[in-house]
């Protein structure tokens, strides 16, 4: 199964719940938080053109937000 | 991190907006109504440098003119707003949350209902809050607008181009529209005023064909009518302010000074949200602007420090 890199806050609730997810579904991932340089933000802008939190990407694919949605269209991204 | 979230996607959010990202700040609107509540205006000749043109039009041009900058638009519904340990606020969505180190509060007003009985049964039954939306529903109908102000004002005038007759019904003594718009209605034998008269129900089973008033009208308390159009003022959407510990007035609207600031460093009010008493397009948006310049003197002479330290 491919890793996920995922953008977040500390106190982002979707970000919360975007993590819990992917280790429910057992998906590694590599966690930036958005706060630490002003670098991973302009990268994060730079891939989705907003800087919202939380934003997911998988082999090139970029997810912005976490809802239903965004928790169907990744589990169709992993074949999960 | 955004220097500027603007809640708000009406003239005034868009207005601000463009002001902000002229000085250089990073910004995103956040808003479900894209235009704001003067999209339901059909006709605006109050605009400086427009003589006249439709409030979509208006909130258009404003848009486009945001947009001509660097700003985020962001269609959406804030959720939630607080302030971080770090001292800037996290903007919560739907779905996401923005980071943002000033928050401009320009969420405007939501119409008051008229609380009669039948209000409820018949809404969008022959009780509307729209003219704009449904006049030509009452093309050949008789119609009344239920209020004495601009608004109310401006309601009959359009409902008059469809109806043959429009009656205003207003509690107290004399309407309180602008000068220009009292004399259109003066002019207009379609509109007639019945002043220091409430409406006490409204009557229909399906559909509305008519009103009690608490005073007799041609003798009779009974007005038989096809439509009843609201416009009795707002209520502000000021839920976020209150929950950011900004003061509200008895009316609910956020409290400001001079420069747009309220109580709350960082958390600006524009709009019809605000306290003001002139609730105008043109002075939302110079609230708006003089919000932008305050946010940009905050965002530049406060100091953030980020943290990553997750609570566990």
């Amino acid at each position: 199964m491919p890793k996920a890199i995922i953008y977040t806050a500390p106190e982002c609730p979707h970000s919360k719940d975007l993590k819990t997810f992917l280790k429910d579904i057992g998906v590694d991932f590599e966690e930036k938080c958005i706060l630490i340089d002003p670098e991973t933000a302009s990268e994060l802008k730079n891939l989705s053109g907003q800087i919202a939190v939380p934003t997911t990407v998988i082999d090139g694919d970029v997810f912005i937000g976490f809802d239903r949605r965004a928790e169907r269209r990744i589990k169709r991204k992993l074949g999960v | 991190m955004y220097d500027l979230v603007v809640i708000g996607a009406g003239v005034t959010g868009y207005g601000a907006a463009m002001y902000a990202a002229r000085l250089d700040l990073s910004v995103v609107v956040i808003g479900n109504v894209d235009g704001g509540t003067i999209t339901l205006t059909d006709d605006v000749a109050n605009y400086p440098g427009f003589i006249q043109l439709t409030g979509k039009e208006l909130s258009d041009n404003l848009k486009a003119h945001a947009l001509d900058y660097p700003v985020l638009i962001e269609n959406g519904t804030v959720k939630d707003i607080f302030r971080s340990k770090d001292n800037f606020f996290y903007v919560v969505t739907e779905n996401k949350s923005f980071l943002a180190k000033s928050i401009l509060i320009a969420t405007g007003m939501k119409e008051r209902e008229l609380e009669v009985p039948g209000h409820d049964e018949l809404k969008n039954r022959g009780v509307s809050y729209c003219a704009l939306c449904d006049a030509p529903l009452y093309k050949d109908k008789t119609v009344a607008v239920v209020g004495g102000s601009d608004s109310a004002a401006k309601e009959a005038l359009l409902l008059a181009k469809y109806c043959p007759k429009v009656y205003i019904i207003y509690r107290r003594e004399k309407l309180r529209p602008e000068p220009i718009n009292a004399r259109r209605i003066e002019r207009e034998p379609k509109i007639e005023v019945i002043t220091e008269t409430n409406v006490t129900e409204i009557l229909g089973e399906t559909k509305v064909t008519g009103v009690m008033l608490d005073q007799p009208h041609n003798e009779t308390n009974l007005l038989p009518l096809d439509g009843v159009f609201v416009a009795i003022g707002g209520i502000p959407y000021s839920d976020l302010a209150k929950k950011l510990g900004v003061e509200l007035n008895t009316k609910g609207e956020i409290k400001i000074d001079r420069s747009s600031r309220t109580n709350v460093e960082g958390v600006f009010g524009a709009g019809d949200v605000v306290d003001s008493e002139f609730k105008q397009a043109i002075t939302g948006v110079s609230e708006g602007v003089h919000a932008a310049y305050q946010a940009y003197k905050y965002v530049n002479e406060t100091e953030f420090v980020f943290t990553c330290k997750q609570e566990e």
